[in-house]
């Protein structure tokens, strides 16, 4: 019989997130305040939200490793 | 006030048809999408929810995973390109991204199956009404 379901290990689990950011041909265009229309500032978004999702946003790393909670948070997906 | 991004939208004031395309509805696009749309890196394209949910029911029997009707959009366009490919006796490569299962999405599939769902389109007048509103941005 073939064999046609392959079930990962939860230490298979993925360590960073693609970004894709790194290989995408345009050029990112900058997010604006909405009333002055400028491009925003890190404080600005930091009132809506945390400053390691801002970091993330605005990368050009190819790769951003997943921190070890959300990891652990992902083991508890059931596998469908 | 939120931060205002560059996309293609049909305006903060479109109120969706409630259809099963779920988190489908929004009425802009990711600013990424948008971009490489806007320079011609892809093509865009849409399918009404029949075809779609016929093409989710194909997937279910025979990979025995329940997609999101959401991902089902992509499964269809996937099946009319393998469709196009068969009939022009051409050899693709086809890649798709199944983004979600559909276990939260049963009622939708029940009513698919007992025939309570119609293709819809969206009237041309709703979507210029929705657009008349959009802000005009430098």
């Amino acid at each position: 019989m073939n064999e046609t379901k392959y079930i990962l290990n939860e230490s298979d689990l993925p360590k960073s997130w693609y970004n894709i950011n790194a290989d995408i041909p345009v050029v990112p265009q900058p997010v604006l305040h909405p009333q002055t229309l400028g491009p925003v500032t890190p404080d600005f978004l930091a009132q809506i939200f945390p400053m390691s999702l801002i970091e993330q946003e605005v990368s050009t790393d190819r790769y951003i490793p997943i921190p070890e909670e959300v990891r652990e948070l992902y083991k508890l997906w059931p596998q469908y | 006030m939120a931060p205002v991004l560059k996309m293609y939208t049909l305006g903060h004031d479109f109120v969706p048809t409630p259809l099963h395309a779920g988190g489908l509805r929004y009425h802009g696009m990711s600013a990424s999408i948008s971009a490489l749309y806007d320079e011609g890196y892809i093509e865009v394209g849409a399918v009404p929810q029949l075809g779609t949910f016929e093409a989710a029911m194909t997937f279910a029997r025979t990979e025995g995973i329940i997609p999101a009707p959401e991902s089902a959009h992509v499964i269809k366009a996937a099946v009319d390109e393998a469709l196009e490919a068969q009939e022009l006796g051409e050899e693709r490569v086809i890649v798709f991204n199944l983004s979600g299962h559909g276990y939260f999405d049963l009622t939708a599939y029940q009513e698919y199956m007992e025939g309570g769902l119609e293709n819809y389109q969206q009237p041309q007048d709703e979507i210029d009404k929705a657009l008349k509103n959009l802000p005009v941005l430098p």
